[in-house]
């Protein structure tokens, strides 16, 4: 019986001595690099029975959860030698808060009586947005991966710039790659990258089937494939951000069934994958990481002028068909840019052709091939113009000015300029005819502002107007004065010399009666001539002093209206007249003076005094 | 004819008055035709607003920065200088047009009512000539008009006091039309009766309060006629006969 025990007790302790005998391996393990906020596991193993786990000290991490003990013994017999395993986890669920490097302290435990310590882990934090790298390298310990859960660097897209600092306009490659390794299937495109404030083109053919490639990453070989490839061209400069591209796809995984999860020794045995084939497809979303770019403005040193936004390399080359036609008949000018760089945006200036010249709008045909190094191609521009006079021509060069993001500078090319010879057409070749010496309106090519006026300005004070102003009705009132001074002055000269003529009037007789007698002194002396240049001036004297005439205002006429006017009897005017004719008609001829004289002599007196009576 | 009078007599005024100025402006004024030249538009336009601030004005300084507006883009300051210099040169062909090509790249397109055949009378002699023009004529017709009333008193001959009177008669008609004309001009820029819209795009309103029923969208660069100011507002009327009310800053007066 003791024996018996003896033996019994042997064996159990043999096989408790041979289990102590291994040695104690006590070790915890996370992974090394976490983003904050994300939560994790830290498993702590041990393969002997252990008791007494003290907890280490987490620091800045969080525990949500734990420990969670579980055990696990397995005893294998194979060929007839058994090998026994027993290990012991304690499991915490722990979520990182703050960013950078936690030291969690050793874990102690109790084997045997004996105070055993585990590894203490260092873990990484990182800014859960600032680490792009984050996502391959969070990847380190595997080991404890749950198979029934999708872990996040299962299966990730990457995006990623050929450039991140490129000009306004540069090519610049935008790829993404799907990271994978699991089985992945349906992969379907939920949202696009929206690419805003840039022009792009896809490199790849559609609906054709990626291109699968293996890399390895942190030591896990993942299935690599290229989803998109986009040529990108910024269109504006500062900081672009290129949203994350979503996909959804159907994950396959194994599946383990955890309700029988114990410490049954069989149960890893049944749930070796090899028996296991429970596949669970889990359709999850996967988004690509955003990225920033860094779009910088070309440099304003040396910009050429009629640049307009063409960066990449490019030949500028231009073909005319002709160069010596008839009027009427077409000729093509063909300009074609072929490079790599944004080509479908570039524009080239428009073609200045001879205003006789009928122009079409160009034909345009690009010619781009996209393949993985980006765009590249042909731009044809393709114009028609038919000259409709004859003449010699010429069709100036035009210039393409573009900025070559390998060299950063601007370069210009120019196309031929060309000498046309245009013939005269025949009028009536074709039944229409363009005559040359039909007068045309002037066509206007451009509107614009007339050009400013030079010096010299009106300038005048602002707000100023002269009307109502002092100065108007200094002028307006300076007329109606000067006009009034006027007005007294003439009035009063005419009153001075209306008395002067009324004396005269008055001694009219009296200077007619004395010449008369110097007259008669005259006769009796027998002078003939001063005789009657007296009697003639007597009475003519006469006249202007009663009428207020003057000598050169007098004759025969004037005499017989004034004497007319003033009323005075026929008879009287009618022998006035007949005297003063007879002077001058005795004054010049000759013959017996002296009778004559006397009869004349009277004939005026006569004449005077009545028509001193009339006039009184 | 009476332009040359005109300009005789502003350039005797200018000489008494505005000597000491002129002669610094002038060289301003080169130096900001030598900037717009070059394409300064910027340094050109403070340059001709330096002139404006010595109390000057003129219709080609007005012309000038209309210009310098418009090739800055600034439609509506381009016309609003070039409103103003019509206001003091109505007859310059080269503001005219420049006008008009300004008012067709504003966006409103308003339809003028058409007028009624005096209507057209009046405005013709209206735009003939300037304020400043209308008051000289005014005091020419006014002279001529006293120098007959003259010779119609001092005159003896019965053919030359009807002559004198009838002349007379045409003088009076003249002074009387071209005095109202003047009187006019003068209350028209001395009362600021039109604006330009300095606002891209407003809505004129059924009267003066900030909730009154929306009657119409202006835009940027239209001109109105301001009939009424009440506080903060003005009542305006555009060109096809449309009133309604408008905050005062969205205007600017010409």
């Amino acid at each position: 019986m003791i024996n018996r025990i003896l033996i019994i007790s042997l064996f159990i302790t043999s096989g408790f001595l041979g289990l102590a005998n291994d040695q104690i391996r006590f070790s915890g393990s996370a992974k090394q690099v976490a983003k904050v906020g994300e939560r994790f596991r830290i498993v702590y193993e041990i393969n002997q029975d252990a008791d007494n786990f003290q907890s280490p000290n987490f620091g800045s991490l969080q525990v949500l959860s734990g420990p969670s003990t579980s055990t696990n013994s397995s005893v294998q017999y194979v060929n007839g030698k058994m090998t026994q395993s027993y290990s012991m986890t304690y499991t915490y669920i722990v979520q990182a808060t703050q960013e950078g490097e936690v030291v969690i302290s050793p874990a102690t435990a109790t084997v045997d009586r004996k105070r055993v310590q585990s590894n203490s882990i260092k873990i990484q934090i990182v800014n859960s947005t600032g680490n792009q790298q984050g996502s391959t390298s969070e990847n380190t310990n595997n080991k404890t991966k749950d198979p029934g859960v999708l872990q996040d660097d299962d299966v990730y897209i990457k995006a990623s710039i050929s450039n991140a600092n490129p000009f306004i306009g540069e090519q610049v490659i935008l790829t993404y790659k799907l990271y994978t390794r699991v089985t992945v299937s349906n992969l379907v495109v939920k949202k696009l990258s929206s690419l805003q404030g840039f022009w792009s083109k896809s490199l790849l053919e559609e609906n054709k089937q990626y291109q699968q490639d293996t890399e390895i990453i942190n030591g896990e070989e993942y299935v690599v494939a290229v989803i998109n490839k986009f040529a990108v061209f910024p269109q504006k400069t500062g900081k672009l951000t290129i949203e994350p591209t979503e996909m959804e796809c159907t994950v396959q995984l194994r599946v383990q069934n955890k309700r029988k999860r114990g410490n049954d020794p069989f149960e890893d045995f049944f749930n070796d994958p090899f028996f296991n084939r429970n596949v669970k497809n889990i359709s999850t979303i996967i988004k690509s990481n955003p990225i920033v770019i860094n779009v910088k403005s070309l440099p304003q040193e040396g910009k050429p002028m009629g640049f307009n936004g063409a960066v990449g390399d490019f030949i500028f080359s231009s073909r005319i068909d002709k160069t010596k036609l008839i009027a009427n008949d077409a000729l093509t000018l063909t300009y074609t840019i072929s490079g790599k760089g944004n080509l479908e945006l570039i524009n080239i200036p428009d073609v200045k052709f001879p205003v006789d010249f009928e122009s079409f709008d160009p034909k345009v045909t690009s010619d781009i091939k996209t393949n993985s190094t980006g765009i590249s191609g042909k731009k044809k521009f393709e114009y028609l113009a038919i000259p409709r006079n004859g003449g010699d021509f010429e069709i100036m060069p035009i210039f393409l000015s573009y900025f070559n993001p390998n060299d950063n500078k601007y370069h210009t090319l120019s196309s031929e300029k060309y000498n046309i010879l245009v013939e005269k057409g025949e009028a009536t070749s074709n039944g229409i005819s363009y005559s040359s010496s039909a007068q045309e309106d002037i066509r206007f090519i451009g509107q614009d502002i007339q050009h400013i006026k030079l010096l010299p300005f009106s300038f005048r004070e602002h707000g100023k107007f002269l009307f109502l102003s002092t100065t108007f009705f200094i002028f307006l009132l300076l007329p109606i004065v000067i006009m009034i001074i006027l007005i007294i002055i003439i009035r009063r000269m005419d009153k001075q010399k209306s008395n002067v003529g009324l004396l005269k009037n008055r001694k009219a007789n009296k200077v007619a009666k004395t010449r008369l007698r110097s007259a008669e002194k005259y006769m009796n002396a027998g002078d003939d001539k001063a005789y009657y240049d007296e009697i003639a001036q007597a009475l003519w004297g006469y006249i202007a002093d009663k009428f207020s005439l003057k000598q050169s205002e007098l004759s025969i006429e004037t005499v017989a209206d004034m004497l007319k006017e003033k009323g005075v009897d026929e008879l009287v005017t009618d022998s006035f007249i007949n005297t003063l004719n007879n002077i001058e008609f005795a004054r010049f001829a000759p013959g017996d003076s002296s009778n004559k004289m006397a009869s004349i002599y009277n004939e005026s007196a006569s004449a005077i005094m009545q028509a001193e009576k009339a006039l009184k | 004819m009476t332009k040359a009078i005109k300009y005789t007599i502003i350039i005797i005024l200018n000489a008494i008055t505005l000597s000491g100025f002129t002669n610094n402006a002038d060289s301003l004024i080169v130096d900001a035709n030598n900037a717009y030249n070059k394409g300064l538009y910027d340094s050109a336009l403070s340059t001709y607003q330096q002139v404006i601030d010595q109390g000057l004005e003129s219709g080609e300084l007005y012309y000038n920065m209309g210009n310098t507006c418009y090739k800055n883009n600034d439609i509506a300051s381009a016309i609003l200088y070039f409103e103003k210099a019509k206001k003091l040169l109505p007859n310059d062909e080269s503001i005219n047009y420049n006008l008009n090509i300004a008012n067709s790249m504003i966006v409103d397109k308003i339809e003028k009512v058409p007028e009624l055949f005096y209507q057209q009378w009046w405005n013709f002699f209206y735009n003939f000539l300037d304020a400043d023009s209308w008051a000289i004529f005014t005091l020419i017709s006014f002279a001529l008009l006293v120098i007959t009333i003259g010779i119609f008193i001092l005159s003896r001959k019965r053919g030359n006091r009807k002559l004198s009177f009838y002349i007379g008669l045409l003088f009076l008609i003249i002074t009387v039309v071209s005095s109202s004309l003047a009187a006019q001009k003068y209350y028209f820029n001395i009362d600021h009766k039109e604006g330009i819209v300095f606002t891209s795009s407003i809505t004129v309103k059924s009267s003066p309060t900030q909730n009154a029923v929306d009657l119409f969208v202006i835009h940027e660069g239209t001109k109105v006629m301001i009939t009424d100011k009440i506080d903060n507002w003005v009542e305006i009327k555009i060109k096809n006969g449309s009133v309604g009310w408008l905050p005062e800053k969205s205007i600017k007066e010409i």
